[in-house]
């Protein structure tokens, strides 16, 4: 299916009206400390493709003298160190290595994949590069409680479609790249949204890479608007969700799942219709609930590129990118979203990639989308101001914060440089919710008379088909008010729902078909049952 | 006309007896006959604890406590009975899960052995099994009588949990205490008690004499 883009009537925009999608946010939603990351880190490459693609270190502890200043640059190195097109950032769960993708590395045939141990933040180092087989066009990476990543690969081998999603294991080693029979419908994968609570993997159909370049049988658009519904487990499409009208695709660059909502509902952004839309991922629904449209001057597209939604689900953040602003809407009712807040970015802009720090209060943007001026070249001119806007975010308002100023025209030794994934740290770990893959058996209460505690044998099995990192920690969520859990190691605190007991079972990793028993110990001086349903989170940090 | 009323009496007996026998249509249980050899505990003071603690609070079960033999010496003439516990040895306990915690005490004089059955209806709705536990209690009514591998740590002699299949979830835990020992034996769902035998042998014999009747007759 082919369709065209208008081209946006706008200065920044001159040349090429089709514009290929870039950028995706992390979808597992990790919950994270208060005010920890005093680093940021952004993925860039120089903009005359000169000097190597580079990290930049940049100073993002708000109490600082150099806040907001860059404070040196991590170049690659060897054989893969130009030509990437830097894009998309993902963080380990653990917090200590970063995966760096290369857009277009597939047009010098190099790595695509840079892996960073950052467990010092402002001092980077490299791990290891790879260059996965079946997959190119990298786009954005999702973390496994487990350790390693899922990323998205909007092309196959030579960049067309149908893509695949690819799978790192917690050593960024190569596993394999999914699905094992692609669907031939237009399977190019962009968007990335990870529940593994629910055993449910979102991906979104964007555009057909190759089909941008200037190469026979391209220098156009094709472009998607598809939302694939994930067996996380078995990595298997089981559903495949049309968004938009199937003449003229909707361009779902970004896909993400709605924390906390029981009906399992995510929202995507057609970047060329311009509308939200809301998915059922349990009906096979896609209803449009809101457009963007009226975020841009008349006549021009509005392009919502990336999405972003708070852990606790009730606010989506969106890169408007062609007006140059971001929005903040109410999505409490997912079906009526409300506008909340638009920042403008000023006359240059073009934000794409965006990114919450831990508390939530403050959210980055990176102001660059793509131009496609490697070689070969391609119709994706979509420039921005090159610069790192830094929002203060409030409950239902947002403003620009103007002591955060980093320009990469202006900041780089280099030259001018172009910004585009990016990620603060340090980053607490977090734990992840893997009760989908573990069953929880309970036995019978009964009453130690010494501690005057009914006691209760618990057996956890690992039911998935990947081990499970520890320590495991089993959470009771709504316990009965009347009863306590007398032998908790603690209360959760980075997770939703906070405050709820919970007690580690399992200190090490539980292999595949295996299973751990614990005793949890409770008091209760009524006559009243003991009631709560389970949680089981896994990995290091709070829990 | 006597002939039919007799055989229609008769039959009614056959079908009670059956279902007597087999237990009501449609209602599995558990039973369990238990053996403990006591002797390293003979003539201490103690309790002993018939535990059922509701997990579920939806579905009620019952467990009753028969056929209870000691060399023992009970003490007092009645049982402590807590939330939905009813009964005294060494006549029958009745224990339903109506509260959260439903217990059957009785105090006595440790003997060498003690033997009761226990059946328990196996009615389960999913989470948190009932639970029927029993214990070996010392003078204080506090402290076990004797460690056991209980996994949890409260030394029961035995745990039975309501898990909706026949026979339960039975785990029988064992002692390092001297001469003490325990034997908790899970029988078909449909073992007679000793007076069901007869309720099963009534109707055989009437059965019997009715055909030798109808012999003479003719």
């Amino acid at each position: 299916m082919r369709a065209t883009l208008q081209r946006a009537p706008i200065r920044r925009r001159p040349v090429g009206g089709a514009l290929l999608a870039s950028g995706l946010l992390l979808s597992v939603t990790p919950a994270f400390a208060v005010n920890t990351e005093t680093t940021l880190l952004v993925w860039a490459s120089d903009a005359a493709h000169k000097a190597p693609d580079f990290l930049t270190v940049i100073d993002f502890d708000s109490g600082s003298p150099t806040y907001g200043k860059v404070l040196r640059t991590v170049p690659l190195t060897g054989p893969n160190a130009f030509g990437n097109e830097p894009h998309h950032v993902g963080i380990s769960n653990d917090g200590r290595t970063v995966a760096l993708g290369g857009l277009l590395s597939l047009l010098k045939g190099q790595d695509q994949v840079f892996f960073y141990d950052v467990t010092d933040p402002r001092n980077p180092a490299f791990l290891r590069s790879s260059n996965p087989p079946q997959a190119s066009i990298t786009d954005e990476f999702a973390a496994f409680s487990s350790g390693g990543f899922l990323v998205t690969f909007m092309g196959g081998a030579n960049g067309a479609h149908p893509g695949r999603v690819v799978e790192y294991d917690a050593n960024s080693n190569f596993v394999k790249a999914w699905p094992a029979n692609p669907p031939l419908d237009g399977f190019n994968p962009h968007g990335l949204s990870v529940d593994e609570a629910h055993n449910l993997m979102l991906t979104s159909d964007f555009i057909c890479p190759a089909h941008t370049l200037l190469i026979p049988g391209g220098g156009g658009v094709m472009m998607r608007g598809c939302i694939r519904v994930w067996d996380l487990a078995h990595r298997s499409v089981t559903r495949s969700i049309t968004v938009g009208a199937p003449a003229q695709p909707a361009g779902t660059m970004d896909v993400q799942l709605i924390p906390n909502d029981p009906q399992l509902r995510a929202l995507t952004a057609g970047m060329a219709d311009g509308k939200l839309y809301l998915i059922d991922t349990q009906k096979g629904t896609a209803k449009a609930v809101f457009d963007f449209s009226a975020l841009a001057a008349a006549g021009t597209p509005a392009m919502p590129q990336l999405l972003r939604v708070n852990k606790q689900g009730t606010r989506l953040f969106v890169t408007v990118n062609v007006p140059g602003k971001v929005a903040m809407l109410d999505i409490s009712s997912p079906e009526q979203p409300k506008l909340l807040s638009v920042v403008e970015l000023g006359p240059s802009a073009g934000p794409h990639y965006l990114r919450l720090s831990q508390d939530e209060k403050r959210l980055i943007v990176s102001d660059y989308f793509l131009v496609e001026d490697l070689a070969p070249a391609g119709v994706v001119n979509a420039d921005g101001d090159h610069k790192i806007h830094v929002i203060n975010v409030q409950d239902s308002s947002m403003d620009l914060d103007a002591r955060f100023d980093v320009d990469f025209n202006r900041d780089i030794s280099t030259g001018p440089a172009r910004p585009h994934g990016l990620v603060p740290l340090p980053i607490a770990p977090v734990p992840t919710d893997v009760s989908f893959q573990v069953r929880v058996t309970r036995g019978g209460l009964r009453l130690d008379r010494t501690t005057g505690r009914f006691v209760q044998s618990v057996t956890l099995t690992n039911t998935g088909i990947s081990p499970i990192a520890g320590p495991i920690s089993l959470v009771l969520d709504s316990l009965s008010p009347n009863a306590t859990l007398a032998n908790q190691t603690g209360l959760t605190s980075a997770t939703l729902p906070a405050g709820h007991a919970y007690r580690v079972v399992q200190p090490g990793v539980l292999p595949v078909g295996t299973s751990v028993s614990g005793t949890l110990e409770f008091t209760n001086s009524t006559q009243a049952a003991i009631t709560y349903t389970t949680r089981v989170l896994t990995g290091p940090g709070d829990r | 006309m006597r002939l039919l009323a007799f055989r229609s009496l008769l039959g009614s007996t056959v079908a009670v007896a059956a279902v007597l026998a087999l237990g009501a249509p449609g209602r599995a249980q558990s039973v369990f006959d238990v053996t403990l050899n006591t002797t390293g505990l003979s003539g201490i003071s103690g309790y002993l604890a018939f535990d059922f603690v509701d997990g579920d609070g939806v579905n009620d079960n019952t467990v009753s406590i028969t056929s209870f033999l000691t060399d023992g010496a009970l003490a007092g003439t009645t049982n402590s009975n807590t939330g939905g516990a009813g009964g005294d040895l060494p006549g029958d306990l009745s224990i339903t899960d109506g509260s959260f915690f439903n217990e059957s005490l009785r105090g006595l004089t440790y003997g060498t052995s003690l033997s009761f059955r226990v059946t328990m209806s196996e009615a389960f709705a999913g989470g948190t099994p009932d639970q029927f536990s029993f214990f070996l209690l010392d003078a204080s009514g506090i402290n076990t009588a004797v460690a056991t591998s209980d996994p949890a740590g409260a030394n029961s002699v035995f745990i039975v949990d309501v898990t909706g299949t026949p026979g339960g979830n039975l785990q029988a835990f064992t002692t390092t205490a001297p001469d003490v020992s325990f034997q908790v034996a899970q029988l078909p769902s449909n073992a007679p008690e000793p007076g069901t035998l007869g309720l099963i042998g009534l109707p055989l014999v009437g059965w019997f004499l009715a055909k030798r009747t109808r012999r003479i007759r003719r």
